[in-house]
């Protein structure tokens, strides 16, 4: 799809794309990208506007990250920021590049690359017991 | 120092990407949007200066004398 027929409406997008799946990406990113305003808009005052973002230590992250508030609102900034910057890129690469080879390699690298780091974002935020690494790190070594 | 460049560079780039998607959901699903749309991409380019301005006034000093 090229971006000059672009939908400009609701009712053009049912009737341009061919699959439902495709019309449920386009609202997907309308969506998620109203949520994503508040979440990333949250995530600058919390850690670029309430803290100096140069100066931000371990001891802050994991007494940030040992509140089960501040996993679950980060859990969904990770999933709706990846699967809407995925989403968008597949997009500009279905847009620029012709050849299906091409697109398939492009997309499987996305993909890879997506997973991984929502592997790894999963993680960070899930798997480790941040009160217990809070304490050691606060015993072991003095603050930066 | 890389690091703060790098901050006013992602700021302007995901302000203006916010606003102007909040200016295309509302093209989208309004009967209005589509009308005033040429307005509102001035208005999304008045809103990222005004919040463009207290960042620069904030990172730029920190650029060159902070850690």
């Amino acid at each position: 799809m090229a971006a000059s027929t672009r939908p400009r409406t609701y009712s053009q997008a049912r009737d341009t794309f061919s699959t439902n799946r495709e019309l449920g990406w386009w609202v997907f990113m309308r969506v998620s990208g109203l949520f994503l305003v508040f979440l990333v808009g949250a995530h600058v005052f919390f850690n670029n506007i309430l803290v100096d973002a140069g100066t931000i230590d371990y001891a802050y992250v994991a007494e940030r990250l040992a509140k089960p508030w501040v996993k679950i609102f980060d859990s969904f900034l990770l999933g709706f920021a990846l699967l809407h910057g995925v989403n968008g890129l597949r997009y500009s690469i279905e847009d620029y590049f012709r050849r299906p080879s091409t697109r398939f390699w492009l997309k499987t690298a996305l993909f890879v690359v997506a997973g991984a780091l929502f592997v790894v974002g999963v993680m960070t935020l899930w798997a480790f017991s941040f009160e217990e690494m809070g304490d050691a790190i606060r015993n072991l070594t003095p603050p930066q | 120092m890389p690091f703060r460049i790098g901050l006013v560079l992602i700021m302007a780039a995901v302000v203006y990407h916010a606003l102007n998607g909040l200016r295309i959901i509302l093209m989208d699903f309004t009967s209005w949007g589509v009308r005033y749309q040429r307005f509102m991409w001035y208005a999304v380019l008045v809103l990222v200066t005004a919040i463009g301005i207290p960042v620069l006034v904030k990172v730029v000093p920190e650029i060159f004398g902070g850690a």
